[in-house]
């Protein structure tokens, strides 16, 4: 399997804090992977050492298969790359920008680029310092898929934007980046939970995990236990378990390595014979709130 | 190229709005330059609103494609980073040095300048405006990400410069070297542009901010400890490699002079220094060059051992006239333990040769004629009343050299009076030694006038003779005094 993104001990300091530590991220070619993390976890650092617009303190990261910071005008010409805050030269129209782009890009796609901005009803003659942020993210977008790149990288693009507008740009990146990778970066999963093929959860710098969504998905359930009477008090939880709560008989968790089978011989070890167990699947977003809250708990 | 086309051309439609603040500013200025216009006011507001608009245009021009910026948008779209430095070394070729180029020669031509003659000193004032303006600003606005950043640059540098000034001033290291100075500008001119060459290259091709800033940082610092410590002898030195003619000074001899002995002087003050000055006589020059004394170093070394030694010059040096004299700033313990005894003085004179004399004879008319005077410029001398007016023009810089003026006339009463020289003027200039083409200025020709009232009415001026004399060698001489003694040179008073 090949990895137009991967990076080894990859770790970033400003002033002495750290950004990102030891970051080893793999994603997979044609996946479309999610960065998730709270405001501050590193995600935009991460990107930005991949883009090479700032250096790493230590490690290495491959774009493409180059050095991210030996990244040539070959390699850009293959990558979009659109950023909330990017600054975008106000004074062009929206056309302008396009044909400006056009000749730094072999691959660009003239009917692509119109399809683009009918598509995200983009005003062809208006400056973008006059256009909304939800019309200048689409324009970026739009100068970014124009050339149908390999590698499309998005840092936070739904920020700012209402709903419509958000969906709006998943409707026109998806199509037009059909045989891309996308790494895409969120601090909210609700924004991309419904794409996204891979997601990694970035904590205060630090990967904390990095899996396909179905495997994610298929390894947290929310546990309900009802005790028999007889349990321990103070038992000695399974490795797994998460947000443990207990209230006389009742007993609730979050496992994070659900197996049926093997669920119910830890339940069964850890507290002999119990009256109901309910293992319930669980919803992205409950997931990444257990993680979170497990994360600072160590913290 | 064909990417350094496409972003020139971008570039372009973005500033045609400063583009046109620069040629209009330009053309005004190559007109209020000219000879036939009285725009003063005009003229000077125009010397300070050009750099303002060149420097403001090429701040643009960088920040349009900022290198110090994350989020320029730029960043991370396939630029080729050679044809990005190309694409604004050309804007800045085209609309900031091309139009200068042009202003050049109109005000070269408006003042009966020939062209080509003058190629020289008009691509070197490109390399000036190149190294003085356009690098420099281009290199701070590469570490900066805005107009905001920018000026706060500009500021601290600003105020850096003042208090190094203020610091240097009180040492005596800042003081003016005259026609030396060209190497200390051109030194201080050569770090800074190294730096700026290095930094806009290291800026566009890696852009790596925090060391561009500190290489920043560090030229100027340099370029501060180059005006400061720059020793003046290494300047001199230089100046001696540099004339080509080779001059027999095996007869020069240094030494003091008795006839002048009036002259010498210890002076003790009462915060306890002593102003020293030693007379000295030049002889055996070889003929017919003429002297200019520029600077000395020395030692006084007492009876007991007690050395004592000068700094750099000029300022070891007073020159009033034909004397030349060793002035020694020294403490009064010093002085004190040496002055009862004979002391030895040690040192070097350093000095400039002036030869090959050229000479132009200028008729004297109502109304002004351009006319060759070598070594001075374009000359036109004109009368008006009973005042004699000299008006020189010269082209990008004054000729380094010592320029005489004769006033030329015969008796008018007497029939075949033979023509003699009726009266002489000095030609008060700035000079330097520089070997370029050009100062730099931002109007390339200079004017200097020299008026004379005729003095009594029986001979009538009809020619201004200039006689130019250039300099042919800088040469070294050691000498030694022995056996003076400081204490007989304190004036009366001091000594009761």
């Amino acid at each position: 399997m090949s990895w137009p993104i991967r990076t080894e001990n990859l770790s970033k300091t400003f002033r002495g804090v750290a950004a990102i530590t030891d970051l080893n991220l793999q994603v997979p070619e044609k996946g479309i992977y999610g960065l998730i993390g709270p405001s501050g976890a590193g995600k935009t650092t991460a990107i930005r050492i991949l883009m090479n617009i700032i250096r790493a303190r230590s490690g290495r990261a491959e774009v493409l298969g180059v050095d991210s910071t030996r990244l040539s005008p070959r390699e850009l010409a293959s990558i979009g790359y659109v950023a909330d805050g990017q600054d975008l030269p106000g004074w062009m129209t929206v056309e302008y920008f396009l044909s400006y782009l056009k000749p730094f890009y072999p691959t660009w796609d003239d009917s692509l680029a119109a399809e683009l901005l009918r598509e995200f009803d983009l005003p062809r003659d208006r400056k973008l310092s006059h256009l909304s942020h939800g019309m200048r993210m689409k324009a970026a977008l739009a100068s970014s898929l124009a050339y149908r790149p390999r590698l499309l990288i998005l840092d936070e693009p739904f920020t700012g934007l209402d709903p419509l507008v958000r969906d709006e740009l998943i409707e026109g990146i998806l199509p037009a980046s059909e045989h891309a990778t996308i790494l895409i970066s969120s601090h909210d999963l609700n924004d991309i939970e419904s794409f996204i093929s891979h997601v990694g959860y970035l904590d205060r710098g630090r990967l904390l995990f990095s899996e396909q969504m179905t495997a994610l998905a298929g390894r947290f359930r929310e546990i309900e236990i009802v005790l028999d009477g007889g349990a321990p008090s103070q038992p000695a939880w399974p490795a797994g378990w998460m947000n443990i709560e207990r209230s006389g008989d009742l007993v609730r968790c979050v496992d994070s390595q659900f197996e049926g089978g093997r669920t119910l011989t830890e339940i069964h070890r850890v507290f002999g014979e119990v009256r109901h167990v309910e293992a319930r699947p669980m919803p992205l977003r409950a997931i990444f709130v257990t993680l979170a809250k497990a994360a600072r708990k160590e913290a | 190229m064909r990417q350094a086309l496409h972003i020139f051309r971008k570039d372009v439609r973005r500033l045609w709005p400063e583009i046109s603040i620069v040629q209009a500013t330009t053309a005004g200025l190559a007109f209020a330059a000219g000879p036939q216009t009285s725009w003063g006011t005009a003229l000077s507001l125009l010397t300070y609103l050009l750099p303002v608009a060149w420097c403001a245009l090429i701040a643009r021009l960088v920040y349009s494609e900022s290198p110090a910026a994350d989020q320029s948008f730029w960043v991370t779209r396939p630029y080729s980073r050679t044809s990005l430095l190309a694409a604004k070394a050309l804007f800045a070729a085209v609309f900031v040095n091309l139009p200068k180029f042009a202003a050049d020669v109109v005000i070269l031509r408006a003042y009966g300048f020939p062209i080509l003659p003058e190629m020289g000193g008009l691509l070197w004032n490109q390399v000036l405006l190149a190294s003085v303006v356009v690098l420099p600003v281009a290199a701070l606005c590469t570490v900066t990400t805005g107009f905001v950043q920018l000026i706060t640059a500009v500021v601290v540098i600003g105020l850096a410069t003042a208090g190094w000034s203020m610091v240097i001033g009180g040492t005596g290291a800042g003081v003016p070297w005259f026609a030396l100075e060209w190497t200390r500008s051109y030194s201080a001119g050569l770090v800074m542009v190294l730096a700026a060459l290095s930094i806009i290259t290291w800026q566009y091709l890696r852009r790596d901010t925090a060391r561009s800033r500190f290489a920043a940082g560090g030229a100027v610092v340099s370029v501060y400890l180059v005006l400061a410590f720059l020793p003046w002898t290494a300047a001199f030195a230089l100046q001696s490699r540099l004339c080509r003619q080779t001059v027999d000074v095996s007869r020069l001899q240094v030494g003091f002079d008795p006839e002048m002995k009036w002259a010498a002087r210890s002076l003790v003050y009462r915060d306890g220094t002593v102003d020293v000055q030693i007379p000295l006589r030049i002889i055996g020059a070889p003929a017919p060059l003429q002297l200019k004394a520029e600077g000395i170093t020395a030692s006084i070394e007492g009876a007991g051992g007690d050395v004592w030694r000068s700094g750099q010059p000029p300022i070891t040096l007073r020159s009033a006239g034909e004397l030349n004299s060793l002035h020694a700033s020294l403490d009064s313990a010093f002085y004190n333990r040496v002055k009862d005894h004979p002391v030895r003085i040690q040192g070097s004179l350093y000095l400039t040769l002036y030869g090959n004399a050229r000479t132009a004879m200028l008729p004297i008319r109502d109304q002004a004629e351009l006319l060759p005077a070598p070594g001075v410029g374009l000359c036109s001398a004109t009368r008006t009343g009973r005042q004699i007016f000299l008006n020189c023009r010269a082209a990008f810089k004054t000729e380094p050299g010592i320029v005489t003026l004769d006033l030329i006339g015969r008796h008018r009463f007497v029939i075949g009076a033979p023509a003699e020289r009726l009266q002489s003027l000095s030609y008060p200039r700035p000079i330097s030694y520089c070997p370029f083409p050009s100062d730099g200025n931002l109007i390339p020709v200079t004017q200097f006038t020299q008026a004379a009232e005729i003095a009594n009415s029986w001979a009538s001026p009809t020619v201004i003779r200039t006689t130019a004399f250039e300099p042919v060698a800088h040469v070294r001489k050691d000498f030694q005094i022995n056996g003076l003694r400081l204490a007989d040179f304190e004036p009366a008073e001091n000594r009761k």
